[in-house]
């Protein structure tokens, strides 16, 4: 039967053709390598003339890649922000994206995104560049990572902004039921949970029923329409790393935010944190709900910056967690804010 | 409505020291009490009637009441400040209900108002209460937005969002992305809503923007650490009036308290995202608040 597994990829990969799209153009790739040694795939824009701040990482979340960050022409965080005249990077987590896969490599969980990717990125930015301090924009998981990478030094952020980024999730909510489920998983997936797959194989499905369980958990179909959410599934998602589920799921199930090996506290850590952080959180996010973002942004020793999104604040529907970078009026609602806290914070505007 | 609770049993004005400090305190009697079960003295929050725990039939109080609960509506009155709720009124309606029923006392609470309860349970209540159920019920003070802030601004006139003129406020602070029965959608707000008077809305408004409302002895935060008490803490994903991030961190703020939450949302099964009124009188609400309310009263010991 070991044969049929291939064929069920290569047909799962053809459900979700029609909604390959490429990235919006201007973007160079590049390359970093971590002291460990996997290769990661960044994503280079410079804007037109002079960037008028410091350079700006882009980081996804979980089971996703760069590409959440710059899905398509129209539909772009990092396009939109070169084009508000600061250079942006992107960067594919280890194991997603074009950055290097575990093959024979030893299994990783979440601290390697902290400890060996961020510090590879913005090392390489920083080569590049010339710029002595890199800005970080983080989505959900990349957010996560970003605040324990800041919670243990920091090295080279000069300011950041987290989206939908939780640091506690057992408050009795999806992710806390979700996560123990997805122990099951390890067993059956060889050390990874295949959401690449189970996305191309649904993409034609998806947004298409009216309670579908995965936009109910990740989106608010009032902000994000259904073709830009299907080439969302078929461009951005990547397979999950049953480690780094494991240590999620250890430290979120019991509140606590810190190492595998249990030596750090990040949430503790984050108290020593003097890198200015604006957190965002949306306000029907389920994944990152407010209250577990919020933990984070109290956790954080300052100057801090909190901001929801949602009707009750001047949006026209609530943001759900994907909406926070993929929605279709963010560009309006959300991003300035982004721009805004970031010069703002900066050292050269 | 049960018959036993349709037997609301008025005690009726109590006037304690000046009409300022009246209390209208409601029983709904069960027909069919359950032995040795704890009284439930319910409190209504910012801006509400005693109509958002029994409005026509809806409502906490007589879902409990029909399953043997003895339920208290305590309504606090508009022009009640801070000192006086947690010094007079409170501790008053504890006394009247322990008189009528002998025993213990849980309290049903609701947003900022019931957040001021909760902070009674640990001084002037101290010792009296057996346990709290909170519906998103802050312990973490702050204006969560600009229209709240406004109505407040405004002299808390809640009462008046029922008007033409107060749609869209009524809209975003209790009735956007509520799933609401017909009758409550289209009454409530002019019959459950009340206008604060201009200095209690004032003092609302500046406890908000303080971070804490000013009590008597000791400080909002002291109270909390005191609590020793099991609390369940409802969210609602969607309640703009008290959001759910100013209610979690209750665990820390409280950590002899054991505190159990219940967040609601679609994902889980939840008829909706609740929101501030459908929490308590949201069509979904006696499947995904009442009844686990009521088993997790079941489980007290």
């Amino acid at each position: 039967m070991r044969w049929l597994l291939p064929w069920c990829v290569v047909l799962a990969a053809g459900c979700g053709l029609p909604w390959i799209v490429p990235r919006a153009p201007g973007a160079v790739p590049e390359r970093a390598v971590a002291r460990d040694g996997y290769v990661l795939s960044l994503s280079r824009r410079v804007p037109r003339g002079t960037p008028t701040g410091r350079p700006v990482l882009l980081v996804h979340g979980i089971g996703a890649n760069d590409r959440n960050m710059d899905l398509h022409e129209g539909t772009s965080l990092a396009a939109w922000l070169t084009a508000q005249g600061l250079e942006t990077w992107t960067l594919s987590l280890r194991g997603t994206g074009d950055s290097e896969r575990r093959g024979s490599r030893p299994p990783y969980a979440f601290d390697a995104f902290w400890r060996e990717d961020y510090p590879a990125a913005i090392a390489r930015i920083r080569e590049v560049t010339g710029a002595g301090q890199v800005d970080v924009v983080a989505h959900s998981l990349g957010g996560m990572a970003l605040y324990a990478y800041l919670s243990q030094g920091g090295e080279g952020v000069g300011a950041a902004v987290t989206l939908g980024s939780p640091t506690r999730l057992d408050f009795g909510g999806a992710v806390s039921a979700l996560l123990p489920r997805l122990r099951g998983v390890y067993p059956f997936a060889g050390g990874s949970i295949p959401v690449w797959a189970l996305a191309q194989a649904t993409v034609p499905l998806q947004g298409e029923l009216p309670s579908d369980p995965f936009m109910v958990l990740t989106a608010n179909p009032q902000n994000v329409p259904r073709e830009t959410w299907k080439r969302l599934l078929a461009n951005g998602l990547a397979d999950i790393e049953s480690d780094v589920v494991l240590q999620l799921a250890d430290v979120l199930e019991h509140g606590r935010f810190g190492s595998a090996d249990g030596t750090l506290d990040f949430r503790a850590d984050m108290a020593r944190v003097r890198t200015p952080v604006l957190v965002v959180a949306g306000k029907l996010d389920r994944l990152g709900t407010p209250a577990s973002v919020r933990d984070g942004y109290r956790a954080l020793g300052g100057p801090k910056a909190w901001r929801l999104f949602g009707v009750e604040t001047g949006t026209r529907a609530d943001y759900g967690h994907m909406d926070l970078i993929v929605g279709e009026r963010a560009e309006r609602e959300v991003w300035p804010h982004v721009v805004e806290f970031l010069r703002r914070h900066g050292d050269s505007v | 409505m049960t018959r036993g609770a349709l037997a609301w049993l008025a005690l009726g004005a109590c006037l304690l020291a000046s009409p300022a400090r009246a209390q209208s305190l409601q029983r709904h009697v069960p027909a069919h009490p359950r032995a040795h079960a704890p009284a439930v003295l319910l409190v209504s929050g910012l801006g509400m009637g005693r109509e958002a725990w029994a409005f026509h039939g809806e409502g906490l109080a007589p879902f409990l009441s029909s399953r043997g609960w003895d339920v208290f509506v305590l309504e606090l009155p508009a022009n009640a400040r801070f000192r006086d709720q947690v010094e007079v009124i409170l501790p008053a309606a504890v006394d009247t209900v322990q008189s009528l029923h002998a025993g213990r006392v849980v309290l049903g609470l609701h947003g900022h108002g019931g957040a001021v309860a909760l902070a009674a349970c640990g001084h002037e209540l101290l010792g009296r209460v057996a346990g709290v159920v909170g519906l998103d019920t802050p312990v973490e003070w702050e204006l969560p937005n600009a229209v709240l802030g406004g109505v407040l601004a405004a002299g808390g006139r809640f009462g008046a969002l029922a008007g033409e003129e107060g749609r869209a406020t009524l809209g975003l602070l209790f009735t956007h992305g509520a799933w609401l029965g017909s009758t409550v959608r289209e009454r409530f707000a002019a019959e459950g809503l009340r206008d604060l008077s201009p200095a209690v809305a004032d003092e609302w408004l500046s406890a908000l923007h303080a971070g804490a409302p000013p009590l008597p002895g000791p400080p909002f935060a002291e109270r909390l650490a005191r609590l020793d008490i099991p609390i369940l803490a409802v969210l609602g994903a969607r309640d703009t009036v008290a959001h759910p991030e100013h209610v979690t961190p209750l665990r820390e703020r409280a950590p002899r308290a054991r505190v159990t939450f219940r967040e609601l949302n679609r994902f889980q099964g939840a008829a909706e995202d609740y929101t501030h009124l459908s929490l308590l009188l949201g069509a979904g609400a006696p499947r995904d608040v009442f009844h686990p309310v009521a088993a997790w009263l079941e489980r007290l010991p």
